[in-house]
Parts: C-alpha cells; sequence; structure tokens
C-alpha cells in the first residue's frame, strides 16, 4: 500500500513538474516567436495606427517580431473572442476597450466573460470626443445647440455607441430632445453635418480637425474631460456648466492565465514604450491623448463606465434582450 | 498649371520615381492576388514609411492603391476569380473571351482602358477638385437612398434571362446584404448565432466562391473534350485586340471612365460600384446585348475602365475636403495624418508640394502601370496552357489562400465553400450571378439611407424630395424601371 501511494505522490510531483517545466522554460525562454497583437478595427482605425506604433516600440524592447492582427467582425466581437480563446503563452495579446468589456457583452451574446476572461497589461490612449456643428449654420454654441433642441427635436451624428454618452447625459441634464442618426463611419458622420444633413455631431477629434482647420465645422465644446492642447480656447461641457464626459480609452491585455513572470515583463516593456517620447509623439499626431495606465488601474476604470454606458444601450434598443 | 509642373519636379528626383515603382508594382502583384488587398498590404507598410520624406511616402501608398485595379483583372479573366472586388464584374464577360482564345486581347482592353480611364481620371483631380469636392456634401441619406434605388434599377438590364429569375437573383442578393448587424441599432440579424456572421457575409468569400470556386465545379464534371480554351495566340503582340474589338471598346471605355469618376467621387460609391453601373450601362447600350456573358468585350472595356477612373475619382474628396470614400483612402487619410498633413481645402494652401507631387506621381505611376502590364500579359495567358488537370487544382488553391488571407477567419473558407456549391446549382440553371452581388453590395446602403433619412425626418417620406439632387435620382430610377420593364421588339434576323 506504502509503496503504491508513494508511486502515486511521486507521479503526481511528476506531472507537476511537467507542468511547472514548461512555464518556467517559457518564462525564461520568452518571447520565443512572433508576439501577434489583435486589433478588432479595420487596418486605418484610430486603434489599429495605434498598435502600429506600439507594436514597432514593442519589438525593440522584448527582441521579438509584433505583428499587428486585424481580427475584424462579429460587429466587434471576433476580436475580443478570438483573444479570450487564444493559448496564454505570452504571444498573443490584443485590445481590450469599451467595446470588449461594455459595449459588445451587453449587445450580443459572447463566449467570454468580460471581467474575467483577461489579464489587463495597461492602457495606452484615450479617444478625445468634441461637438461639432455645420459653420454656416444657425448653431453657434453648446447653449445655442441646447436652447433650439428644446424647442424642436435635433439631430446629430455619430458612428458608435461610445461616442455618444456626453450627448445622452447632455439631453438628460437640460432636457433638449437630440436624436442620434448613426453612421457608419467617423467620417461619413463628420461629412453629414459639413453638408447639413444633421444638426450636430460628436466624434474624435482625428475626425473633426481636418473640417475644423478647413472653416466648415465648428467646434462647439471637448467632450472630453480637459480641453484639446490643439485648440485650448474650446471649453468642455463641464467647463461650461454641463457634467457631461465621453470617454475613449483603449489598452492592452493578455488572456488569462500567462506565467506572471511574462506577464510582468510585458508590463515593463509597455510602461517604458509609453514613457518614450518618440511614440507618444506619434500617437498625438493622430489626434489621440497617450495616457499609460498599469492593469489595475486600467480595469478599474473600464469597470467604473459600465454603469454609464448600460442605460444607454438600453434606451437606444441595442442592448440584446433577456434570454 | 505650373503648381503641377512643380510637382511634376517633385516627381521626378530618383527617390520618388523610386517609391512610385515600388508602389505600383506592388499594387499590381496585390491585385493579381485574389484576396489579398490593398488595405491589408498599406497597412502592413505604414510603418515603415514613418522614417520616410511624407511625399516619397504618399507616392508610394497611393502607388499601391490604384496599381490594384490593373492587377486585379488577370485572375477574373484567366481563372474567373476576382483578383479584387472591383474586378467581380470582369468574370463575367473576360473569362468567356479567355475561352474563346481572346484572353491576351481581354487583358489588352483592360490595360489600355484603365491606362486611359486612370490618366483621364488624374487630369480630373488636376483641374476639377475643388468644385467636385463641394458636390459631396451635397449627398446626405436621401440624396444615397435615391442614388442606390437608381443603381438597384440596373438589375433589369443585366439580366439575359426573364425578368422573373432576374428579379429572384435580386431578392436573394438583397436577402444576403441583410445579414449582419443592424445597421443602426446594430442587432444580430439572420446570423443564426454564428459570431463570424456577426458583420454579415464578407464580399470576397461570396464572390470568390460563387464564381471562382463554382467554376472549379464546373471543370471537374466536364468531359476532357468538352472544354474548350483556344489557346491565346503566343505572339509577342497577341495582348492587340483586334480592329473590331478596338473599335467596339472605344465607346465602353469613355464612358466607363466618365461614370467612373462620378461614382468615385462618393464615399461608399467608388471602383466596385462603378465596374457594375458600367456593364449594366454597356449591356443597354449594345447593339448585341445577346453576346455579354459569353464574350462581349465592351463587358471587359467598360467595367475595367470605370474601376481605374473610380480609383482616381476617390482622390478628389480625399485630398481636398479630407473626406475618404471608402476603408483604403481612409487608411491613406491615416497615413497622411501621421505625416503631418491635413487633408482638405487648405493642403493647396499649406502643402501643396504634397498635393501637386502626389498628383504628378499619378501620372507617372500610370504610364508606369501600362509598361508593366502589357509586357506580362504574354506570360500571363501562357497560364491557360497548363492542362487542366493541374490547373484546377491550382485555382482551387488560390481561392481558398485568397479568402483566408483576406481576413484570417477560417469561418470564412467555409462560407466561400457553400457559395460555391450555391453558384454552381444558380448557374448550371442560368441564373445570373452578377445581379446577386450588385443587390448584395447595393442593398445594405439602400437600407440605412432610408432608415437614416426617415429617423431625420421623423419618419416623412417626403425627405426623398426634398432636394434637386433627391428628386433627380429617383426620376432617374423611375425611368430606367420603365425603360426596363417596355417589352423589347423582337429581334429580327438580319
Amino acid at each position: 500500500m506504502m509503496r503504491r501511494r508513494t508511486v502515486l505522490r511521486s507521479g503526481t510531483a511528476l506531472a507537476t513538474m511537467a507542468v511547472a517545466a514548461p512555464a518556467i522554460a517559457q518564462s525564461s525562454k520568452w518571447p520565443s516567436r512572433e508576439i501577434s497583437l489583435i486589433n478588432p478595427n479595420a487596418p486605418g482605425a484610430s486603434t489599429d495606427l495605434t498598435a502600429r506604433i506600439i507594436a514597432q516600440a514593442l519589438e525593440k524592447r522584448l527582441n521579438a517580431t509584433v505583428i499587428v492582427k486585424n481580427v475584424v467582425g462579429g460587429a466587434g466581437a471576433l476580436g475580443p473572442t478570438t483573444l479570450a480563446q487564444s493559448t496564454p503563452d505570452g504571444h498573443t495579446l490584443g485590445l481590450v476597450a469599451i467595446s470588449s468589456h461594455i459595449a459588445v457583452p451587453n449587445m450580443m451574446n459572447v463566449s467570454y466573460e468580460p471581467w474575467k476572461a483577461f489579464d489587463i497589461i495597461g492602457q495606452v490612449a484615450a479617444l478625445r470626443y468634441g461637438i461639432g456643428a455645420r459653420a454656416d449654420g444657425p448653431i453657434k454654441s453648446i447653449e445655442e445647440l441646447i436652447a433650439q433642441g428644446k424647442q424642436k427635436q435635433l439631430t446629430y451624428s455619430s458612428n458608435n455607441v461610445t461616442n455618444v454618452v456626453a450627448m445622452f447625459q447632455l439631453a438628460k441634464l437640460t432636457g433638449a430632445k437630440f436624436r442620434w442618426i448613426v453612421f457608419p463611419g467617423g467620417v461619413e458622420s463628420v461629412t453629414a453635418a459639413i453638408g447639413g444633413h444633421v444638426d450636430a455631431v460628436i466624434q474624435t477629434v482625428t475626425e473633426m480637425r481636418p473640417q475644423i482647420e478647413a472653416g466648415k465645422l465648428r467646434f462647439l465644446a471637448s467632450a472630453a474631460e480637459a480641453r484639446w492642447p490643439d485648440y485650448p480656447d474650446v471649453k468642455t461641457l463641464r467647463e461650461l456648466g454641463y457634467n457631461a464626459v465621453t470617454n475613449g480609452p483603449f489598452g492592452y491585455a493578455f488572456p488569462k492565465g500567462v506565467d506572471p513572470a511574462i506577464k510582468e515583463r510585458m508590463d515593463k516593456a509597455l510602461a517604458d514604450v509609453m514613457q518614450d517620447e518618440s511614440v507618444t509623439s506619434q500617437i498625438t499626431k493622430l489626434g489621440i491623448q497617450a495616457i499609460y495606465r498599469n492593469g489595475k488601474d486600467y480595469g478599474a476604470l473600464l469597470k467604473s463606465l459600465e454603469e454609464q454606458l448600460v442605460p444607454i444601450l438600453k434606451e437606444t434598443g441595442m442592448a440584446k434582450k433577456p434570454a | 498649371m505650373e503648381a503641377l509642373l512643380h510637382g511634376f519636379a517633385v516627381t521626378l528626383s530618383l527617390d520618388n520615381l523610386f517609391y512610385c515603382f515600388v508602389g505600383v508594382f506592388l499594387g499590381t502583384v496585390v491585385g493579381i492576388l485574389p484576396g489579398l488587398g490593398p488595405l491589408t498590404t498599406i497597412a502592413i507598410l505604414l510603418p515603415i514609411t514613418f522614417k520616410m520624406d511624407v511625399t516619397s511616402a504618399i507616392i508610394m501608398l497611393s502607388g499601391i492603391y490604384y496599381g490594384v485595379a490593373y492587377g486585379g483583372t488577370v485572375t477574373s479573366v484567366l481563372m474567373r476569380i476576382p483578383g479584387e472586388a472591383s474586378s467581380v464584374v470582369t468574370c463575367l464577360d473576360g473569362y468567356e473571351m479567355a475561352r474563346k482564345g481572346r484572353a491576351g486581347a481581354a487583358l489588352g482592353i483592360a490595360g489600355f482602358g484603365s491606362f486611359f480611364a486612370g490618366t483621364v481620371g488624374v487630369i480630373g483631380i488636376s483641374f476639377l477638385s475643388p468644385p467636385l469636392a463641394k458636390l459631396v456634401l451635397a449627398f446626405g441619406p436621401a440624396e444615397y437612398a435615391m442614388l442606390m434605388l437608381a443603381g438597384l434599377t440596373m438589375v433589369t438590364y443585366m439580366s439575359s434571362g426573364s425578368l422573373p429569375r432576374a428579379l429572384l437573383m435580386a431578392a436573394f442578393g438583397l436577402l444576403l446584404g441583410t445579414v449582419g448587424s443592424d445597421p443602426l441599432n446594430m442587432t444580430p440579424r439572420l446570423t443564426f448565432g454564428i459570431l463570424a456572421l456577426g458583420d454579415g457575409v464578407n464580399l470576397v468569400p461570396l464572390a470568390i466562391g460563387l464564381f471562382g470556386l463554382s467554376e472549379v465545379l464546373f471543370m471537374a464534371r466536364q468531359r476532357p473534350e468538352d472544354m474548350k480554351i483556344l489557346p491565346p495566340p503566343s505572339r509577342v503582340l497577341g495582348f492587340l485586340p483586334s480592329r473590331d474589338e478596338a473599335k467596339r471598346s472605344v465607346g465602353p471605355v469613355a464612358r466607363g471612365t466618365v461614370m467612373g469618376f462620378l461614382v468615385g467621387l462618393l464615399p461608399g460609391g467608388g471602383a466596385v460600384l462603378a465596374s457594375f453601373l458600367s456593364y449594366g450601362i454597356e449591356r443597354k447600350l449594345s447593339k448585341h446585348p445577346e453576346e455579354f456573358g459569353k464574350g462581349a468585350v465592351e463587358g471587359v472595356a467598360g467595367p475595367e475602365s470605370a474601376n481605374n477612373a473610380g480609383t482616381a475619382g476617390a482622390f478628389v474628396p480625399l485630398l481636398c475636403m479630407g473626406i475618404p470614400a471608402n476603408a483604403v483612402t481612409a487608411l491613406l487619410l491615416g497615413a497622411f495624418i501621421i505625416h503631418g498633413v491635413v487633408p482638405g481645402p487648405t493642403i493647396l494652401e499649406r502643402q501643396p508640394e504634397v498635393f501637386w507631387g502626389v498628383v504628378a506621381s499619378m501620372y507617372i505611376g500610370n504610364v508606369m502601370l501600362l509598361v508593366l502590364n502589357l509586357p506580362l500579359i504574354g506570360l500571363f495567358v501562357r497560364i491557360l496552357e497548363i492542362p487542366r488537370a493541374y490547373l484546377t487544382p491550382m485555382i482551387l488553391a488560390v481561392c481558398l489562400i485568397g479568402v483566408y488571407s483576406s481576413s484570417g477567419n477560417p469561418a470564412d473558407v467555409l462560407i466561400a465553400v457553400i457559395f460555391g456549391f450555391v453558384g454552381y446549382g444558380l448557374r448550371r440553371y442560368g441564373f445570373d450571378l452578377g445581379i446577386v452581388i450588385l443587390a448584395y453590395v447595393l442593398g445594405p446602403i439602400f437600407e440605412r439611407s432610408v432608415r437614416q433619412a426617415l429617423a431625420i425626418s421623423d419618419g416623412d417620406p417626403s425627405i426623398f424630395l426634398h432636394s434637386y439632387l433627391s428628386t433627380g435620382f429617383a426620376i432617374v430610377a423611375a425611368a430606367l424601371l420603365i425603360a426596363g420593364l417596355w417589352p423589347k421588339k423582337k429581334a429580327r434576323p438580319a
């Protein structure tokens, strides 16, 4: 009996070693091949361009090839689902944002649990939003937008539910009536506003700047927490007295279960990349704010945004029907 | 004019000529390879350009974009696999020409037509940009809805068989277009809980399945003696079309160029729509519509010119308004911005050397493409001399790899295979597959625009007639429909 148990035990020990051994080898050898960065958006999207800048900067620090994989589809669900299902060996990371953690899981049935499936590495950037109206149109300030919205229903364009939070909050705070017209892309949305087909627009600075520069679009207010550095005179909604903000953070995560030693090295590498002036200035050029938060803080930020967004999803009929 | 000459001075530097050549060469290669599109290629190359001079970078990336419209024809004509979405319609008559031993002529016509359209398109960009760019703003949801409606009436012109059969295929295409997320509130529709269908059936697996894979199945069924592909003339100048072919192509090339350029201006329009509309128009205007689908040279010349002109047209709103007309020009916009260039009305004042440098490079790039492509035609047509036993599995492999590389999603390969069988079944019973694709492309834009317009007007349908533009399109749509349904005179033996 005794003997058999010993055998069993040593067998278990062996098995444990067998499991542990690759893990040790993994962290010392990592990265042993190219690292993929999964981006759920198409090539050319703000997040895609940012990912390519970061991937290039990570390559030098990790001594490995980092490729951006655009896993586009499933209305934004395919990227995070693929990430959650990939092997947690440190060779796959991917974008996590409001879409992966809040919007997508509340809009459709997905196979991953957003708050459990990922080891978040950190935030790298935040999209900056603003509200604009046609330059030669009747709306010249946020106050006028609200005043007119109280008299009749106004329309505004935007391409994503993440963007429109500030407009919904503004409507709730003031009683003005704004109707969101969904456009397939950010630029289409801005174009509709300067063409006078809708009354206003809420999009990112990347999409609005060319038209503001050209004098076609009037920049009414920053919908971000701070003013846009390139337009320091335009106030935020908060400064104008309305507690309304659209947040657009994004960052990266491993699938759950990556060796802590690997995770730590990746955390460090990303933190170091985000200290790099040449990286942050390239991101800033895109009209995106380069912000670094570590994994824990970024996770907490996403969680805090959940309660803002879920009611909007329900109000617009976008939330999935309870099963 | 002086500014344009300055642009040539910028382009004619050794560096920029080199980057222009790299761009158009890559574009041709990417065009030939089904699945691998300009979007992926430009995205991959973008980081490499970070260290390059702004103008050189944009010249190279643009070269890829307009080079693609040249290369896309090759596999459409030789193997019935659309190399690019904008060459789908070329499969219909280009491949039939190849079967009659006129592969070289089809590719030659496409090459010359592309060159003409590309060059006229650049002339359009040079001289008409500012006024045309303003037109783009006039297009709101209501205008789009009516334009798409006019486009959908093309269905009645594209069919070779009876109208009910054409309408059946149109309905099938429209149904395929509704798969995916609802355009307004994102509710999944007809996805059967399959994640891969969340964004709908993608164009690449659909087109490659319906056209390429269905052809593989056809080949597999035929007895060797039934397969008549006449060998193309292997003369050095084998790409030259016959006098009759050349004469019949003049009109389609000219019409395709003008129409393609105008459609290319519109966001969401672009080269795919341009090629389909051109095919429909040529079929309607042709003196021998019965030849369409059986190797009519007009069915190659028109669409292949239209897609190149459409590609050029898309540069107008991009450069002058900062408005990209499609995903690829959106990526180019991103490239501009990374390099510190803000396209838009101010570009001519602030960075004229970039604007004119790029425009001038497009003149030169088009010449390069013609010189690059024509000699290769002799080489490409040799593909047809490969025995069927080897060619068929090759086509199969090219199709499947192409589909996979377009999205990296294995589900798309399965979708392509399914549509291969669907396409085989439909073709066997004489249905027109071009109509399916046309309805599939236009349907979703039509639905979205109609719903956007009605959301703006609070349900009042008079919004569709609120501008001259949308009213005009509505009248065109009605006229096309009535003319199309008018009973045709019976053809009399001459």
